[in-house]
Parts: C-alpha cells; sequence; structure tokens
C-alpha cells in the first residue's frame, strides 16, 4: 500500500484530492486579484504609452499568459517578445499547445477568464484612434472655405426636414463628408498598452484597429444570423453615424473584396448554405470591414483543403497591399509560411526559440528544433528514405523544468544544455536563436 | 393497335438514331451549339453498362491481393412514396485499380471526393452500391456481414481521428486484446504477453497497458490506433488520414512506424490523405480522385513527374513551397468542389478546369491508359 503511493507521488500526472483543493485556493486568490485590474477604470493616461520603434505598429515585450487550472498554473506565453513593421507579415510558427494561438488571444485580449490571464508584460500597439473630447465624443471634422472659413449650413431634424427656430433658420457648422456620404472626424495617432488596457476600452481596438480571422470557419460564424446580418454589425458598431442601408452596400463590397461571385446572394444567405472554403471568405470579408491596420490570422487555412488554402493565401497577399495593413499569421505549417510571411517568429512550449527574416529561417535554420521541423516534413521535391523525427512530445506545460525546454528531445545537447534557460543569442543583426549552441557565435558577432 | 405500337418504337429508334448522328457531326465539326447532352448521356450509360459486362468475366489478376472494379457507392437522398430512390448522392461513382501486395496505395483529392467512403466500401463497412471487389481473387462485395467477420483478420482499417476511435472507459490492454480474443489469434493465456510484444512494436511502453486513453497525446493514441488494427495480423490495411490530426514532428514518428511495420510484416496499404507531400513520401502508387470519380492513377514517379490531367497539376501548384525565394506560378482553382448530389454535365472537373474545351462540357471523357499503368481521364489526351 505504501509503495502504491509512493508510485502515484512520482507519477506527474496525478494530484491527490487534498493538493487540487490547495492549488485551486492559490488560484483563486489571483485570478481575483487579476479580474479586478482587468475591470476597474483607469484614466487614458494610465495605459497610452511610446513605442520604442517608430516602424512597429505592435511589440510584445515579455508577455507572460497563464492559465490558473486546478491541475496548476500553465504557462501557456512565457515571456515572449516580438515586434510587427508596418506593412508587413509576421508569422508564428509552432505545434499545438506552444502558446502561438494565446498569444494572438492575448494581442486580442480575448483569453478566456477567469482561468486566462495576461500576467505580467506589456503589448504595445499603434492605434489610429478617433479624437474625443473632454465628454467622450468624437470631433467632427467641418468644411473650410477658401478663406479658411467654417461653412455654415441649415441644421436638419431626424427626418431630414429644415429645422427653425422662431421663424429663424437653425445654423450649424457643416461637416466633411467622404465619398460615401459618411462624416469625417478627427483622427490621431495613440498608441495603447494592449495589456493594461481595462477590458472595456478594447472595444476602440476590436474591429475597428485591429481584427481577428479564427481558425475554424465552421464554428466561428453564428448559425441563426444570415451573413448579411453578422457583416452589418461591424459596420454598424465601428462606423459613426452609418446606417442600415450605408452597412449594407459596405458589407456587399467588402464580400466583392474577398472575391466572392455572387455578394448579393451570400449575403442574405445563412452560414449553413456555404462551402467551408466561402465561410472562411465570409470571416475574412468580417475582419476587413472595419478597416483595421493590423489582422490576426490563427490558422485561417487549416480546415481547408489545398485548392482553396492557394485561393485565400492568394487573397492575403493581394489585400494586404490594397488596406496597407500589416498581417500576424499563425500556423503549424512551415509551407504556408514561407510563402506569406516577411518575418518568421518559431516557438516551442511558451517561449520564443528562434526568430529571424523567412530566408534566415529557411535557409540557415539554427535552433536544433527549427531544423528537426524542417527535417520531419516530406516536401515535393525531396526524395529522402526516412523520415527524420523528432523524438518524444511536448513536456507538458504545469511544472516546466528550469533548463532548456527541449533538452529531452535534442539530439545536440551539450553540458550547459542542464544549466539554466538559454538566453536569446543574436546570430545576424535579425537572427536571433535561443540556443546554448550559439553563445560563441553571438559573441563573435558583437565583436 | 399492336402494329401502331411497334410503329412508334420504330419511329423512336429511328429519331434516336438521328440524333445520335447530329451528336457526332457536332463532335467531328468542333461546333456544340446544337449538342444534344440527353442523347449522349444515354450513349454513355450504354457504354458503361457494356464495360461492365465485359469486365464482370474477366479473370482477376493474380499479382493483386485487391481488385476493385467499377465500385460504386450512392446515397439516397430522396426516396418516392414506396421507398424508391429518387436522388442519389454518388460519393464513389465507378471506380477500379489494382494493388499488388507489399504496395502502399495513395489515395489523394479534396473534401468531399469521396476518398474515405471508398476506403470504408472496400472494407464492407458501407454496403458497395455496385461493382466488384476482389480481395486474394475472391469478389468480397457479395459477402454478407457474417462472412466478413472471418475475412476482418486479412483486412483492418486505421480511422482518422485518434481522440473519437478509441473507447474512453477501456484500458489500453483491454482495447488491443478484444480483437486477439474475438478471432482466437493466439491461445488465451499467450494474449497478455502478445498484446505486450504488439505494443512494443509499435513504440508503446509497456505500462501503458493499464491506462486509459484520456491519458495519451494524439500521437500516442495513434499509435494504441495502428496496434489495435495491427492485433489480428491483417495484410492489407486502409489508413484513412492517420497523420491529419497530428502535429508536424509526431507525423513523422507515426509515419515512419507505418513503414517500419510494413516492411516487417509484409503489409499492404491504402493510404487515403489530402496531404500530399506525405502521400508522396509513403506510397508507391497513387491514385487522384475528383468528385468520386478516379481522373489519374500511376505510379508516384509518373504521377509527380509527368502529371497529366489539369487537376494533378493544379493540385501540385497549390501545395505551399517551403522556400521563401522560390517563388513558383501558381495554378490557382476558382471557386469550390461541386456538390456531388448534382455533379456538372460532361467532364465533371470543366467547371474548374484551367484548360477547359468545350467538349468537357458536353462528354464525359473515358477513363483509359496513357502510359504503362498511368490512367487519366481528360479530353486533352484524346
Amino acid at each position: 500500500m505504501a509503495m502504491n503511493s509512493n508510485s502515484k507521488k512520482s507519477d506527474r500526472h496525478y494530484l491527490t484530492g487534498r493538493e487540487v483543493r490547495e492549488i485551486a485556493k492559490q488560484n483563486a486568490k489571483e485570478m481575483r486579484r487579476l479580474e479586478k485590474e482587468k475591470n476597474r477604470k483607469l484614466p487614458e493616461s494610465a495605459y497610452v504609452t511610446k513605442m520604442r520603434d517608430d516602424g512597429n505598429i505592435l511589440e510584445i515585450e515579455n508577455l507572460h499568459s497563464y492559465f490558473f487550472t486546478d491541475q496548476g498554473v500553465v504557462k501557456a506565453v512565457n515571456g515572449v517578445s516580438f515586434n510587427i513593421p508596418v506593412n508587413s507579415t509576421v508569422g508564428v510558427v509552432g505545434e499545438s499547445g506552444c502558446g502561438k494561438s494565446v498569444t494572438s488571444m492575448s494581442v486580442m485580449r480575448l483569453l478566456q477568464g477567469p482561468t486566462g490571464q495576461i500576467v505580467e508584460g506589456s503589448i504595445r500597439f499603434k492605434a489610429f484612434d478617433f479624437k474625443r473630447d473632454e465628454k467622450g465624443k468624437f470631433i467632427p471634422v467641418y468644411e473650410r472655405d477658401a478663406n479658411g472659413e467654417v461653412v455654415m449650413e441649415q441644421a436638419t431634424d431626424k427626418k431630414g426636414k429644415p429645422m427653425f427656430k422662431n421663424g429663424e433658420p437653425v445654423m450649424r457648422p457643416k461637416q466633411l463628408r467622404d465619398e460615401n456620404g459618411m462624416g469625417v472626424y478627427e483622427k490621431e495617432e495613440k498608441v495603447f498598452d494592449i495589456a493594461k488596457m481595462p477590458i472595456k476600452e478594447m472595444y476602440r481596438l476590436r474591429g475597428r484597429q485591429m481584427s481577428m480571422v479564427f481558425q475554424e470557419p465552421m464554428t466561428s460564424l453564428n448559425p441563426i444570423f444570415t451573413i448579411g446580418d453578422q457583416l452589418d454589425e461591424v459596420t454598424l458598431l465601428h462606423v459613426p453615424g452609418a446606417d442600415k442601408k450605408y452597412a449594407k452596400k459596405h458589407s456587399i463590397d467588402m464580400l466583392n473584396l474577398v472575391g466572392i461571385a455572387m455578394p448579393e446572394r451570400v449575403y442574405a444567405a445563412y452560414p449553413h448554405e456555404l462551402s467551408g472554403g466561402m465561410r472562411q471568405r465570409v470571416m475574412i470579408a468580417m475582419a476587413l470591414a472595419g478597416q483595421p491596420r493590423l489582422i490576426i490570422a490563427d490558422e485561417p487555412t487549416t480546415a481547408l483543403d489545398v485548392t482553396i488554402q492557394a485561393q485565400i493565401l492568394t487573397l492575403f497577399n493581394d489585400l494586404k497591399k490594397k488596406i496597407n495593413g500589416s498581417i500576424l499569421l499563425i500556423t503549424h505549417d512551415l509551407g504556408v509560411i514561407a510563402e506569406m510571411a516577411d518575418y518568421v517568429v518559431v516557438m516551442y512550449a511558451g517561449r520564443i526559440i528562434e526568430q529571424g527574416t523567412a530566408s534566415e529561417i529557411f535557409h540557415k535554420p539554427c535552433h536544433p528544433y527549427t531544423q528537426g521541423l524542417q527535417k520531419s516534413k516530406p516536401t515535393m521535391k525531396s526524395n529522402e528514405e526516412k523520415l527524420f523525427n523528432i523524438p518524444g512530445n511536448v513536456p507538458n506545460p504545469i511544472n516546466m523544468p528550469d533548463h532548456c525546454y527541449f533538452k529531452e528531445r535534442c539530439s545536440k545537447c551539450i553540458g550547459k544544455c542542464s544549466g539554466e534557460y538559454p538566453g536569446m543569442y543574436q546570430v545576424s543583426p535579425t537572427h536571433f536563436v535561443a540556443c546554448h549552441l550559439y553563445a560563441s557565435e553571438a559573441e563573435n558577432a558583437k565583436q | 393497335m399492336q402494329n401502331n405500337k411497334v410503329n412508334t418504337a420504330e419511329q423512336e429508334r429511328e429519331l434516336f438514331e438521328q440524333r445520335v448522328a447530329t451528336n457526332k457531326a457536332a463532335i467531328d465539326s468542333g461546333d456544340f451549339s446544337n449538342f444534344d447532352d440527353e442523347v449522349e448521356f444515354t450513349l454513355e450509360q450504354q457504354r458503361k453498362l457494356e464495360q461492365i459486362e465485359l469486365d464482370k468475366v474477366a479473370p482477376t489478376n493474380p499479382e493483386a491481393i485487391l481488385e476493385v472494379r467499377h465500385l460504386k457507392k450512392f446515397f439516397v437522398l430522396k426516396k418516392t412514396f414506396l421507398g424508391k430512390p429518387l436522388s442519389s448522392l454518388k460519393a464513389v461513382d465507378d471506380v477500379s485499380f489494382m494493388v499488388k501486395p507489399g504496395e502502399t496505395l495513395g489515395i489523394v483529392g479534396e473534401s468531399g471526393c469521396g476518398k474515405t467512403t471508398m476506403g470504408r466500401t472496400i472494407l464492407k463497412l458501407h454496403e458497395p452500391t455496385d461493382g466488384q471487389v476482389f480481395f486474394e481473387g475472391e469478389d468480397i462485395a457479395k459477402y454478407s456481414q457474417k462472412d466478413m467477420r472471418a475475412l476482418r483478420t486479412k483486412m483492418q482499417i486505421v480511422f482518422q481521428d485518434p481522440y473519437s476511435s478509441l473507447p474512453p472507459r477501456s484500458t489500453v490492454g483491454d482495447i488491443l486484446s478484444e480483437p486477439v480474443k474475438v478471432h482466437n489469434i493466439v491461445p488465451q493465456s499467450e494474449v497478455k504477453d502478445y498484446v505486450m510484444d504488439l505494443m512494443e512494436q509499435c513504440g508503446l511502453r509497456d505500462y501503458y497497458y493499464e491506462r486509459y486513453p484520456h491519458e495519451f497525446s494524439g500521437g500516442q493514441r495513434q499509435r494504441i490506433c495502428i496496434a489495435r488494427a495491427l492485433a489480428v495480423k491483417p495484410k492489407f490495411v486502409v489508413c484513412d488520414e492517420p497523420v491529419s490530426a497530428l502535429d508536424v514532428s509526431i507525423q513523422a514518428q507515426i509515419i515512419n512506424l507505418l513503414k517500419k511495420l510494413q516492411i516487417e510484416r509484409n503489409l499492404t496499404y491504402l493510404f487515403i490523405s489530402h496531404d500530399l507531400s506525405v502521400v508522396k513520401y509513403i506510397s508507391d502508387k497513387i491514385g487522384i480522385m475528383y468528385l468520386g470519380s478516379m481522373v489519374e492513377f500511376g505510379n508516384k514517379t509518373d504521377i509527380f513527374n509527368n502529371p497529366l490531367h489539369p487537376y494533378t497539376e493544379a493540385l501540385f501548384s497549390a501545395v505551399p513551397n517551403p522556400n521563401p525565394d522560390e517563388k513558383t506560378k501558381k495554378i490557382v482553382l476558382t471557386g469550390d468542389i461541386p456538390s456531388p448530389a448534382n455533379p456538372p454535365k460532361g467532364c465533371k472537373f470543366h467547371t474548374r478546369c484551367p484548360r477547359a474545351m468545350e467538349i468537357c462540357k458536353h462528354i464525359a471523357p473515358e477513363y483509359k491508359e496513357m502510359g504503362e499503368g498511368h490512367f487519366c481521364a481528360c479530353h486533352l489526351y484524346d
């Protein structure tokens, strides 16, 4: 009996009821604190910051996102830092459970609370937000004549009838309108620290400044509303002064943009009437409807066939040029990354193990994991006899060891690997790797 | 009265022949404006039936372990009041091929093209609508489920999703020993040793014997599924997308395991996948399916170095190239795969084909041998 309990204790997966309760109690305390922080009101100055480098649209620095489960704390994202330059595509690769989706969810502040929380770090995002007055209202831009004077017009009521007061027409300044007839408001560039923002303020950013294309088009559309209803909602929420007529026009434009052949018919259809590829296009149209500056695509093609995948990837590449935005592309397919990304981030067990430009990662991979990942995927051109395989599995995310997480599966271990977790070594100006093998090389590069 | 009837039948025949003649003239001149699709459809059905009758009596290939002739599987969508099928979904529509022992046949296609249904129909997990399946020279399409039970020791399947294909309330030991006990593979007393041995071969540790499926990761579960299929010492295994639910590094482990076991046990695989690079790596022969039909079939080298069908070409060019500096020109197919309940007339691929001609819209191409063992169905090579 005694032996039995011992063997159970040594098994890392097994926890006694008492242990589980203890962990749950500690977690509850921590979660309550973080939830409170998320919901409290803050003045804007508390979360407006400055970018480190003005060429970036998003800077993630030392991000820690944890899940407080009853088995222990899962450090899904454990100190991740990378930047997304303006007008570029950054690809994040890794196997399932390496924290790539959690990183993107953290950027959108969509982690499922109260278990999932951003614990530490900052996410700086350069937004092009509406300017607000003291009351929090948008400031309109007025039409000016040649002398710089504000043009006045007669005010109308809601039905469009001209308004009179004491027999005199009521005058008001004329607001500038864009080609669609929507009122123009003053905008300004502001940098927000998303990690510190109260969760309510995120409505200002989501959809309008950054939007997300989710992994499964089958489940991310609401089955009881038509495509039109769901697309219109974005416009109605994010374009000030938009009415239903304008929303419909805009939605159909968006469906056209993503290459749907009969947009009017799709507009009136329900999600179940569309194929997987069409649904994914609708998801992309929805993401674009608010004209965001950053699109986060979380495995946008995983559920699709190769021929449809090729269509969607071509579409993304075209759209990036059209809307002049940046893309954060998350995928496990190295081929997709190679076709799309300018910069690549490789993640393993919640940490970045290698980052660099696409050609650096694909032609000169440094980390043994990146090398293994590339060799273990059969390609169309190669003719190898036996596939290389990385032995073992991804380690249990609870109770991670102190040394390099890849040590147990690595074929190039050196003595130093049992020591502390390796830092990021710089191999070239844009290429970083977290592996002790490159310590000396990095020293040389510095000198 | 009777005379009158004969007359009408004769007249009809004459009329039909006339229409056939106009169609022939249309094909010769290349002008399809007056083409009669109905007549072509009737003729096509006649031709097919004749071919099927011819093939029915043909002797089986002694070299083949599995020979499939004109296999069809239709799912009835609508029935009349009396239960007659009114419309049906042609999931597998007239597929023929042959596999030699020790070979791997890879089946590629988009989702909804009927590759999984074909794999299941061969194993009689679906009752075939028509056609013959010869396993070791015997037509098993006519076998009853009772007869099939004895054959299950020779043919097995590994399913796609390792998360849902293992019973959650049985331990690994139970899962693996059940088929051994049912089919009396080894005496009762040796079952445990046999299962332990099997687990070792499939890369599972011996202490997993007492564990439940939920305690394992996807890769380990797929190993359990493979071990379960191999427990009855089969000769032929259908692998239905065995690696598509797994991560890249785990994928390589499972593919290597399948290859190792194939050499050790001289297994024959029917490997169904949508991932071309995986199929290329594991297969000797490859069949490409589109909307229930085989559009191209041949040796791996022939298919990859010399793809004939435009769909095959498009499929190959759509695979992302893991070299960022090589930007290849892609053939991007427009549109989606049409519904198999209502497939297009003529060649099924003509709606998306970048090289479609006028003839493709009206006449279905014949599936014939182009090179040695290289079959293709396309009008480009008439």
